[in-house]
């Protein structure tokens, strides 16, 4: 066989070259092709891709809005506070933490378990975790961080952030009314998605009614970060465009209608005692005073760390100082009650103000006997005297004639049993004992005439809140409106605009002015005519008051002197609570004023001072001008 | 001596992408210069060399075709066993002084040695049997098992990829050549079985789903490569961010982005104009090479050329082709663009041949 000779082999390979260009061009174009696809006609998509690789969202955190008083005085605010980071990668190296957690320590005061900690820490700190910045001195106020930032300078990796802390000037006194905040738990979350985990919210008072208000809204700001997180402090070297930063809007501000020098009244007003005071005007609503003691003190409760034993002590303690006794606890009306029932006696025509019932002391019906709280009886009582004195006996009677339903549903026009509406977290209902509700909870139990009887005189399944008894004193004195009681007054927005919040009528009620005026005579007895419960127990240096005393029996007789004989403590717990509202001045009435006494006794003794105190501020310092 | 010394044609687009990649580098590379100003060293070191070759007579290299095979060898060997680990492979010879490949070594030697072979060995009308290329092909597959066993599965296959489009280049009997594709068909689904490690499988499925579905599990690192890369490329756009603002670059997001994903850089930086640039350098290069096969007087001369143009070509179509997500990624660099010393020199060497080649036949 032939062999090929140079050039034919030359010419052989040419001819497969030709091949090899044709390759070249193709794959060559293949290549152009799928560059075209990713740089051209999806180079938009990748281009924001790559945005959104090295874009890191900073969310920044609004200061929350303030809660002032109707006279200026701050309630809650806010103060920046500070925090130092460090960066474990910058801060040191990776086996002898020591040398440098000792630096630290000594430029920030760390104690010593706090050092070891942070020793032990860096220690296992391997990888990823080198780049995730720990804070290792929290809540730093703005004077000490001053101080502490000409010693930062020499620690490499250290970093500073800034967050708001609530405080509460005048710390226990208006605890109740401003709530407290703190960190936003996960089921919060849910209610509000737009907010960061790290935030806090209102977790009761005002600072939970108005949570949208007071929260602010979040501002952003951008960082660019490298491949494993790391934020990049010099971007700028980098042409990457960074979206423009959102700054952060404070929260609305809210000016209450409370008068500081009334909730410090309030606040000494009760002492040692247990129980909680409510101040309203009459017609606006406007809650000028409310004090629930024991209080606590929210500024322990709004930091990032709550003291130790703080909460337990709060929680566990027996005098409830974390329940708002004004609103969130509801009690026996005890006396006070019967002014309802004696405006709808007259209302329902079932009796005149000239009416009178016979008190001997006690009164057999059936197989029952009830009795009045003076054994010695009020002889003929008509409605004057009944309320001046509190007989049980003429509103036994009394009962009698109206008949459970019309009680039930003259009381439910003053909103007894239902949430008043006012603008504080966790109100309480309170229980009217209406048929449905006897029949739902005492199944297979008949009502009968003694439980009437019972409900007349603020007795058996009655239950109110105390700002419930200042809703009906209110209506009485007003005229018949049930208003809502609110303690926002104005939102002020972060330009200082001001806009009101209105006052909201509950319900007007078509009372007959003379059997209205015919009860407050007999409350204005009550405090200023001698043998009135309450008239040895008033101030009488201001003008006249109209009021009510009302002592409500926890438990039976029998059972209270089992626990007098067996236990001590007890004994203190299950007194009579003391309930005592006014209505002020009698002649043109502006507020009402509502006060209960746990375990007091006796309401005029323990509750009134308490009210004329409050009483006598609201007459000196006058009403504020607006 | 000849009046040219230089075929520009040749000489310019090699300068072009040189330069477009060193310009690429000193981006990758801005955070550690020391690193760059080595690859400087490199790019002179592999000049003179460029220029050694050039203006040597090729008998030179026809005499060291075989020496330079079985040195070849015996680096491949001493890499498997004195070798410097790098990224779980032994692919790097530490000579005190510098860090040397021999897997690039390999390549040059293959195609010298193959070419000088099929050159000493005449061809029949019909062409080669396949018994008669019995050594060549036991040379080429211990130089693929020696990369292999790295393990450097993309440098072995590019090897025997080469030495195929050589050894095809020539005349080779019909029914011989139907038979080697029969057995290649046959023998690919046991590569896929028996030979393949679980890494390298990985990658080609990963790429596979990249290409048919857009979801895919991004957790696994090979794939985040490709779509951290795919990202760059995509994210020039038409005229790219400007030298030195690649973000996926400054910040890293790109995984090996001086070596074997330098193109992403660039891509990133230049956009698809850029691209095109390059690409069109390339192809002028490619074919001005081949176009000196019809003018040169021997075999040896024409299959160096085709080996030297395949192999650099394959090398730009693999290595384009991971960094823009349609193959699986294999560590193949960009020639005269990646950063590397051992690749440039062998492929300077090889290019330095060719222009030898070149200005002899043109310009004799």
């Amino acid at each position: 066989m032939r062999i090929l000779n140079q050039q034919e082999e030359v010419r052989n390979i040419t001819e497969k070259s030709r091949l090899i260009i044709g390759a070249i061009l193709l794959t060559l174009l293949l290549i152009a092709a799928r560059l075209f696809y990713l740089q051209v006609y999806r180079g938009e998509e990748n281009f924001q891709r790559s945005r959104g690789n090295y874009l890191l969202r900073e969310k920044i955190f609004p200061a929350r809005g303030d809660i002032l008083t109707a006279d200026g005085k701050v309630m809650a605010t806010t103060t920046a506070q500070f925090r130092i980071q460090i960066l474990p990668i910058l801060f040191t190296e990776e086996d002898e933490p020591e040398e440098s957690v000792m630096k630290l320590a000594s430029a920030l005061s760390l104690t010593d378990t706090q050092s070891t900690e942070l020793v032990e820490y860096l220690l296992s700190c391997r990888g990823r975790c080198r780049h995730v910045p720990i804070t290792v001195k929290d809540e730093i106020p703005k004077e000490e961080m001053l101080r502490l930032s000409s010693y930062l300078t020499d620690i490499p990796g250290a970093r500073i952030s800034s967050f708001y802390r609530r405080n509460y000037p005048a710390g226990t006194d208006e605890a109740h009314v401003t709530g407290y905040v703190a960190r936003v738990s996960k089921n919060e979350l849910a209610g509000y998605p737009g907010y960061d985990a790290e935030s806090f919210i209102g977790k009761t008072g005002l600072e939970k009614a108005w949570e949208n208000e007071l929260h602010g809204t979040y501002g952003e700001t951008w960082h660019v970060i490298d491949y494993i997180g790391r934020r990049i402090d010099t971007p700028e070297m980098l042409s990457a465009e960074m979206p423009d930063p959102v700054p952060a809007i404070k929260g609305t501000s809210i000016q209450t209608s409370i008068l500081s020098y009334m909730q410090e009244e309030a606040a000494a007003a009760f002492g040692g005692q247990t129980g909680a005071v409510a101040v309203m005007n009459i017609r606006t609503g406007d809650i000028l005073a409310l004090y629930s003691s024991p209080s606590y003190d929210p500024n322990l409760l709004s930091g990032k760390r709550i003291p130790a034993g703080v909460w337990l002590e709060y929680s566990e303690s027996i005098l409830q100082p974390l329940t708002n006794k004004a609103v969130q606890a509801s009690f026996f009306p005890g006396s006070t009650f019967k002014v309802i029932p004696a405006l709808a006696g007259l209302e329902y025509r079932v009796i005149s103000p000239y009416t009178s019932f016979l008190c001997t002391g006690c009164l057999w019906f059936d197989t029952e006997i009830k009795c009045c709280w003076n054994k010695w009886g009020h002889n003929h009582t008509a409605l004057y005297r009944a309320l001046k004195e509190s007989c049980d006996i003429y509103f036994y009677n009394l009962s009698e004639r109206l008949g459970h339903h019309r009680l039930t549903e003259f009381s439910r026009l003053f909103n007894v049993g239902r949430q008043t509406g006012i603008d504080l977290a966790g109100e309480e209902d309170g229980i009217l004992p209406t048929m449905e509700w006897f029949d739902f909870n005492h199944r297979g139990q008949i009502l009968n005439k003694g439980y009437t009887m019972n409900l007349a005189i603020g007795q058996g399944d009655i239950r109110m809140t105390p700002l419930q008894i200042a809703v009906v004193y209110a209506a009485i004195a007003n005229g018949g409106i049930v208003i809502r009681p609110k303690i926002g007054n104005y939102l002020i927005d972060n330009k200082g605009r001001r806009t009101p919040i209105e006052p909201e009528v509950l319900r007007v009620l078509d009372i007959k002015e003379k059997n209205r005026l015919e009860v407050m005579r007999a409350l204005w007895g009550v405090t200023n005519e001698a043998g009135g419960t309450a008239y040895y127990y008033v101030d009488h240096t201001i003008p006249a008051a109209a009021g009510k005393t009302g002592t409500s029996q926890i438990i039976s007789k029998s059972e209270r002197k089992l626990i007098d004989f067996l236990d001590e403590d007890r004994r203190s717990m299950t007194a009579d609570d003391a309930l005592f509202a006014a209505v002020f001045p009698y002649k043109r009435p502006e507020i009402v004023a509502v006060a209960v006494v746990e375990s007091g006794a006796h309401g005029a003794e323990a509750a009134a001072p308490i009210v004329y105190r409050l009483l006598k501020s609201y007459y000196y310092r006058g009403r504020v001008e607006e | 001596m000849n009046q040219r010394r230089l075929d520009l044609l040749i000489v310019l687009p090699l300068l072009g992408i040189l330069a477009l990649g060193l310009t690429t580098l000193s981006s990758a590379l801005s955070y550690n210069p020391q690193k760059f100003y080595v690859q400087l060293v490199w790019v002179a070191l592999s000049a003179t060399m460029f220029l050694i070759v050039t203006y040597r007579s090729r008998r030179t290299w026809e005499n060291l075709a075989i020496p330079l095979y079985l040195v070849s060898l015996l680096f491949l060997f001493l890499v498997l066993i004195i070798g410097k680990k790098v990224g779980g492979a032994y692919r790097w010879l530490d000579l005190g002084f510098m860090n040397f490949q021999p897997s690039e070594l390999a390549k040059v030697a293959i195609i010298l040695f193959l070419s000088y072979r099929l050159n000493q060995k005449p061809t029949l009308q019909d062409g080669y049997k396949l018994r008669d290329l019995i050594p060549e092909t036991v040379a080429v597959l211990l130089s693929m098992m020696l990369v292999y066993a790295e393990p450097d599965l993309g440098t072995s296959l590019l090897i025997g990829a080469v030495s195929l489009i050589i050894i095809f280049s020539t005349k080779i009997n019909r029914k011989r050549l139907i038979a080697l594709f029969l057995i290649a068909i046959v023998s690919a689904p046991l590569l896929w079985e028996f030979v393949l490690a679980d890494y390298q499988k990985r990658r080609v499925t990963a790429i596979v789903t990249m290409m048919w579905q857009d979801t895919g599990d991004e957790s696994r690192t090979s794939q985040y490569h490709t779509k951290q890369s795919m990202i760059a490329v995509g994210s020039g756009r038409t005229t790219g961010k400007g030298y030195n603002a690649g973000t996926q670059n400054i910040l890293r997001f790109i995984p090996e982005h001086h070596t074997d994903f330098i193109f992403s850089v660039y891509a990133e930086e230049f956009g698809f104009s850029g691209c095109m640039l390059l690409l069109g350098l390339y192809l002028l290069l490619f074919y001005r090479t081949l176009e000196i096969i019809p003018l040169v007087r021997d075999k040896f001369m024409a299959l160096v050329v085709i080996g030297t143009v395949s192999l650099l070509w394959l090398q730009v179509v693999i290595n384009i082709g991971m960094v823009s997500g349609v193959l699986p990624v294999v560590g193949i660099p960009l020639p005269f663009f990646s950063y590397g010393g051992s690749a440039l020199l062998a492929n300077s060497i090889l290019m330095g041949l060719v222009h030898n080649f070149s200005i002899n036949s043109r310009y004799r």
